[in-house]
């Protein structure tokens, strides 16, 4: 029973992330649009929690839609996800925000136990 | 209240079509013209969803679906195709 | 309901437009394709929300449904794919080779 649930929650912070990113991609457009300079943009790596190819092509799925990054590549041997960050003001806020809100879901569905 | 919504929607969406031809035609890489593509197939999604609220009629919904399923593919197709050349040009003919 | 239906729609035609405007107005390839995936998609979904609260008859709901399930399954592919095209295609590869790790993880011990 737990699994569904866990897929439940993980849909609904989808949907969440999704509009979360939409707004805050528009307002960085609005920003560097009227000129009022615009955010750094980074290239970094995020270790993910250990779970299967499937479970981290999700994973790299849902990130790519948590407020401006989008995976680039996952590097299945040592675990780590490639990203593109639109706004770099915050990355370890960033980097916390996927841990919190995506990885545990995906490590109930997804976990292999090594 | 629906009918000026539309309305808007329509130019909107021509609008967004028109900005995303410029991009189109600007490049500077292909890479951003296969962005600008995506933009443009959207506008095209918005506008059938336009002329299915203007008639009330659900065909238009359809069509709809059929742009959102071929421009994907069609995005991934693109996508590729920009990769693969650019991963040539940088090794060099064989 | 057509409050809403107007309203919805406003916004996801307002967000199509910044969109675009995104399109022409962001730096490189990297960035401009977060404005098309991202805030396009979101668009487009208002869009289909407007279109649901204007016409809630079943053949206009499961056709906007199916719609709205394409685009949301296909955002995070497309944007992969074609950042992975700008990257390949501007020669950022030494760039993204050399990203730093975020966030330091030790060893395997997540989890229950």
């Amino acid at each position: 029973m737990r699994k569904p649930f866990a897929a439940l929650v993980l849909l609904v912070r989808f949907l969440i992330a999704l509009l979360v990113a939409g707004l805050q991609t528009v307002w960085v457009i609005v920003k560097t649009g009227v000129g009022a300079g615009r955010p750094p943009i980074a290239f970094l790596r995020v270790r993910y929690a250990p779970m299967s190819p499937a479970g981290a092509a999700i994973l790299g799925s849902l990130v790519s839609l948590t407020p401006g990054t989008t995976t680039i590549d996952i590097d299945l041997e040592r675990r780590e996800l490639l990203l593109h960050v639109l706004d770099a003001s915050d990355v370890e806020g960033l980097v916390a925000g996927i841990r919190r809100d995506f990885e545990p879901g995906l490590v109930t569905l997804f976990g292999e136990r090594t | 209240m629906i009918a000026v919504a539309t309305l808007v929607l329509i130019v909107g969406a021509l609008l967004a079509a028109l900005l995303a031809t410029v991009r189109i035609v600007a490049g500077p890489t292909n890479a951003d013209r296969v962005v600008a593509l995506d933009i443009f197939l959207a506008a095209g999604i918005a506008l059938a969803i336009a002329a299915s609220l203007a008639t009330g009629r659900t065909v238009f919904l359809d069509v709809a679906i059929g742009l959102a399923l071929v421009g994907f593919v069609g995005t991934i197709g693109w996508a590729r195709l920009v990769e693969r050349s650019a991963s040539v040009e940088v090794e060099g003919p064989e | 309901m057509s409050l809403l239906a107007a309203a919805l729609l406003g916004a996801g035609t307002l967000l199509l437009v910044i969109a675009a405007w995104g399109v022409i107005a962001l730096p490189d390839a990297l960035a401009r394709q977060h404005a098309a995936t991202k805030a396009g998609t979101l668009a487009l979904a208002l869009v289909c929300l407007g279109a649901i609260a204007a016409f809630p008859d079943t053949g206009w709901i499961w056709r906007l449904a199916l719609i709205l399930a394409f685009l949301l399954l296909t955002l995070p592919v497309a944007s992969h794919l074609l950042a992975r095209a700008a990257v390949r295609e501007a020669g950022l590869e030494s760039k993204v080779d050399a990203a730093p790790l975020v966030g330091e993880r030790p060893a395997v011990n997540e989890g229950e």
